[in-house]
């Protein structure tokens, strides 16, 4: 996963569900250089799952770690990360 | 993995006799010294078994037996263990957390998660590393289980108290989203984020003893006694009088 251009993250999500696998390997890789922020949700909490990714051109990606595995959620943010390296690549 | 192996022979051997002791593993004749002091109050059950007659599903002397061996240490050696998810912690940050956890009487231990999950699958067995548990209890199931992915460490609390649990998720909160709490085991109950909130501001078990011991004795006295006594006292006048009748003696 290019984490390189992630600015801040915000995961919202369940550790006793399926969107907790996804959910915690994701923010394994993110490193310490974005701003994570993250909230563990409880059977009683309303808010629902989310992963949010701010790009460093203040783009935003949403994802739903329930449906989306760790390899379909690097290939989501992959699309707009490969956009920046690009553009950085053309700038040299 | 030298250090490993030493340590899990001092633990299995750490029991069974304090001497130094003699056992010949693969045609190789080794001295497993043990050392008196495991059998004192730091570790008071160690999982203790033989090297000889134990068909364990890895080798007996390998790292992974010992990580089984050392997990079930923990588990039955504490009542609280809270699961908390560790991301990208400084090797300055390490050395603080351990040693304020250390201060409120806990301790971190950064776990392998599919060594713990086998072990977790055949928690309720003897011998959980025995090569008959694990087949037996492949299909199992563990609540805990889904805590088990991605980096995990657990915080292991001997005794169950609110007020050391208070303590040790104020020093996880002061690591923000480095360290957080996913979920824990109390006693034999799982609980989630919330009742383990709620839980740290429960007053200790001694305390609560001693409330309902006070109750009692304010309410209670006699009346409570009498309370107690009623359902005998019925039974044995019911009783009495069915003696009567069934007596043509009596009076």
């Amino acid at each position: 996963m290019i984490t390189k251009y992630f600015t801040n993250v915000v995961v919202k999500f369940d550790p006793f569900t399926a969107g907790g696998r996804s959910a915690r390997l994701f923010l394994a890789r993110v490193p310490s250089s974005a701003k994570i922020s993250c909230k563990v949700l409880t059977k009683t909490s309303t808010d629902k799952p989310s992963i949010e990714v701010t790009f460093r051109d203040k783009n935003v990606m949403k994802a739903d770690p329930v449906n989306m595995n760790i390899t379909e959620l690097r290939e989501y943010f992959d699309t707009h990360s490969r956009k920046l390296a690009i553009q950085d690549a053309i700038k040299e | 993995m030298v250090f490993a192996r030493c340590l899990a022979s001092s633990l299995r051997g750490g029991i069974i006799a304090n001497a130094p002791r003699a056992s010949t593993i693969n045609g190789l004749s080794r001295v497993i010294l043990t050392r008196s002091s495991y059998s004192t109050e730091a570790a008071p059950k160690a999982p203790i078994f033989s090297l000889n007659d134990r068909a364990t599903a890895k080798p007996v002397l390998s790292r992974k037996t010992f990580l089984m061996d050392y997990y079930k240490y923990l588990n039955d050696n504490n009542e609280i263990v809270l699961y908390v998810h560790h991301n990208n912690i400084p090797k300055a940050d390490n050395k603080k957390l351990r040693s304020e956890l250390k201060k409120a009487g806990a301790q971190f231990n950064v776990i392998a998660n599919n060594i713990y999950t086998v072990y977790l699958r055949s928690a309720h067995e003897e011998d959980p590393a025995l090569a008959e548990s694990t087949k037996k209890n492949k299909d199992v199931k563990h609540p805990l289980h889904p805590l088990l992915s991605g980096p995990t460490a657990l915080i292991t609390i001997p005794k169950s108290d609110p007020s050391i649990v208070a303590q040790v998720l104020k020093t996880v909160r002061g690591f923000q989203d480095k360290l957080f709490v996913v979920g824990a085991r109390v006693e034999t109950t799982v609980n989630d984020l919330d009742e383990i909130n709620k839980f740290k501001d429960l007053p200790t078990k001694d305390q609560l003893n001693s409330q309902l011991a006070g109750l009692l004795t304010i309410l209670g006295g006699a009346g409570l006694v009498r309370t107690l006594e009623s359902a005998s006292n019925m039974l044995y006048l019911t009783l009495e009088e069915r003696r009567k009748d069934m007596d043509p003696n009596e009076e």
